[in-house]
């Protein structure tokens, strides 16, 4: 009997994936407001995450400047599809809008709250 | 592939100015500087914008191993400054080889072959301005070898 996968060599922590995802204002302050990853309005059927931070930052600020959050949370392995080699761009994740609940996630980079013109 | 122009976007003139003159013998092959690089506000006036998957999630990008998609954006995105379509980067096969040459080459074909397919099929104008952003064709490779990616494909 294989028990290897049963060991868990950080007691306390749950084992999993651990992803991370760039976010714009509005998704992180649906985040912050509901404390869950929620489905995207437009109708996509699941979300990208990176294996990396470093991975998330770059597409965060190519896709929304300086105007963006980063997130990081800890998906059960089950909840995650890939890694998906993504050609020049490395690996990705995907977690299906039904698995988004199965993770909490965390601030790792947090979004500057925007100045109030005096 | 005729009548498709390929315009590389870049915020930085010189790498611009390196790419033109490398393609410059290719003739569709164009670039077009931009303030900054954002990957949803590209400049005006192409059919479709090519973009890496998590940047096309919005549309529905799925990572589908060796093909890249043809995605409609909506109205409001178009209002926003999207053109009517983006294509998407690909997912690598395990047999696929790897490194950043012939992953450049992969993206590049795979996207092209969707515009190329996606025109066959299309009752409308199809596409034929797509823009690429620099940085997602420069990843570890030359002006010059992308020069020569586009020449091998196109």
């Amino acid at each position: 009997v294989d028990l290897s996968g049963l060991f868990n060599p950080f007691p306390g922590r749950v084992p999993g994936r651990t992803l991370y995802r760039a976010v714009d204002r509005a998704e992180f302050e649906d985040i912050q407001k509901t404390g869950k990853f929620n489905p995207s309005p437009g109708g996509a059927e699941s979300k990208y995450f990176y294996p990396t931070l470093e991975q998330a930052e770059k597409m965060g600020e190519r896709m929304y400047g300086e105007d963006y959050g980063v997130v990081v949370a800890n998906f059960p392995e089950s909840a995650v599809e890939g890694p998906f080699p993504v050609a020049t761009e490395g690996d990705v994740f995907t977690v299906p809008n039904e698995n988004l609940e199965l993770a909490t996630p965390a601030v790792e980079v947090p979004l500057d709250t925007p100045e109030i013109p005096e | 592939m005729s009548h498709l122009e390929i315009v590389i976007l870049d915020a930085n003139q010189a790498t611009l100015d390196e790419i033109a003159t490398r393609c410059k013998a290719l003739g569709t092959v164009t670039v077009q500087r931009v303030d900054r690089v954002l990957y949803t506000r590209p400049p005006k006036g192409m059919d479709a914008l090519f973009l890496v998957l998590p940047a096309a999630e919005k549309w529905g990008a799925k990572p589908l191993p060796g093909k890249a998609q043809v995605l409609k954006t909506s109205p409001e995105d178009q209002r926003d400054g999207m053109p009517p379509y983006v294509v998407t980067g690909v997912v690598l096969r395990p047999s696929d080889p790897r490194g950043p040459l012939p992953e450049t080459k992969m993206l590049i074909s795979t996207a092209l072959d969707a515009v190329r397919e996606f025109n066959l099929s299309s009752d409308g104008e199809g596409i034929h301005k797509l823009g690429f952003w620099a940085v997602n064709l420069l990843n570890g490779v030359t002006p010059q070898q992308l020069a020569t990616v586009f020449a091998e494909v196109l």
